[in-house]
């Protein structure tokens, strides 16, 4: 299925870079770019983007909180944070569901990361 | 006409294979090399003789002005243009004082990237004036305070030459030599220059000088004969 992709960072040079690398690599497509978080959230509430690539350096305000913002604004939302600093790669995702009985509680559980 | 041949240097692996991506769109421009530290991008220079360097000022191992010292001394023909995030003045000053061409940052559009490099390509000249506007947005953004315009002493024809150069980012000695005066001279009408312009440094009077009008960025088509 062709992802598609909202990045978040303040600088502009490597947002456009990540796009020109991803469209090289991957049949993603890219939803848009914007330069912090609360600009970013409006548009992926609209936007609805399957992964939100996360510059972390410059860009996250309020650390956690933000992630958790992204996290809600769309169901079964990845979030990719890039340290560009230690290049790391922190994938966040939640996923959400109605509790019908206990197994879907152990399911959730016991359920591996992908 | 040949590609521009280019070597990006930056610790940030994605950072760097982005505009890798986005340099290798364009026919007139090759990446020949990466690396990631000063030290690498030393080497990989030697290896692959680069007309352009785009190098990241801070990476571990041995920093970018370092790499820039070093690339001067031993390969002088090659264009070092430093990318950052910092705003911090005294990289900026640092780097071309050591003889880096140019600064991009990099919140800059990518569009800013391929002026640049255009530029390199023309010659120094052409350089200069993305650098003087590079200077200037910065400190737009930076919201740093307006110099006194109310009552400007008014510079001498010669002191406007000079200032003509520092808007090209030449050094102290570059000036002196296309001026035929003096390294020691320079330093006098920069002084001069800095008390009538009630400015702090060279920096600040380029980006004056620009703004301003007192020096028109596209007079730097015509380079010095």
């Amino acid at each position: 299925m062709k992802k598609r992709i909202f990045i978040i960072s303040k600088h502009l040079m490597f947002g456009r870079g990540l796009e020109s690398l991803l469209r090289e690599e991957t049949s993603a497509e890219i939803l848009g770019q914007a330069k912090d978080v609360s600009t970013a959230l409006e548009k992926i509430e609209r936007l609805k983007p399957d992964v939100v690539i996360l510059d972390t350096n410059d860009t996250l305000s309020n650390g956690g909180v933000d992630i958790l913002k992204i996290l809600s604004a769309g169901p079964g939302i990845k979030v990719i944070g890039l340290s560009l600093v230690d290049n790391h790669l922190h994938v966040y995702q939640a996923s959400r569901m109605i509790a019908k009985g206990v197994e879907d509680l152990v399911n959730a559980i016991e359920a591996d990361p992908t | 006409m040949e590609p521009l041949r280019v070597l990006l240097v930056d610790d940030h692996v994605l950072f760097r294979k982005g505009i890798s991506s986005l340099l290798s769109g364009r026919q007139d421009i090759t990446v020949v090399g990466e690396a990631s530290d000063g030290i690498e991008a030393v080497r990989v220079a030697h290896e692959t003789v680069p007309d352009v360097v785009l190098m990241d000022v801070h990476m571990p191992n041995r920093g970018g002005l370092e790499a820039v010292k070093i690339l001067k001394r031993e390969m002088p023909h090659v264009h070092i243009v430093m990318l950052t995030v910092s705003d911090d003045e005294s990289d900026l000053f640092e780097a071309v004082k050591n003889g880096a061409k140019g600064y991009l940052l990099k919140n800059l559009e990518p569009q800013q990237l391929y002026a640049m490099l255009d530029g390199v390509r023309q010659g120094e000249a052409a350089i200069s004036g993305v650098m003087a506007t590079k200077i200037l947005q910065e400190f737009r953004q930076s919201g740093e305070d307006q110099v006194d315009q109310s009552h400007p002493d008014e510079l001498t024809t010669r002191e406007i030459e000079v200032l003509e150069e520092v808007v090209t980012g030449a050094t102290n000695k570059e000036i002196a030599k296309r001026l035929h005066i003096t390294e020691n001279t320079v330093k006098i009408h920069l002084r001069n220059i800095l008390e009538k312009l009630q400015v702090k440094n060279r920096i600040q009077a380029a980006v004056h000088a620009v703004r301003t009008g007192l020096i028109d960025e596209t007079a730097n088509d015509n380079p010095p004969g």
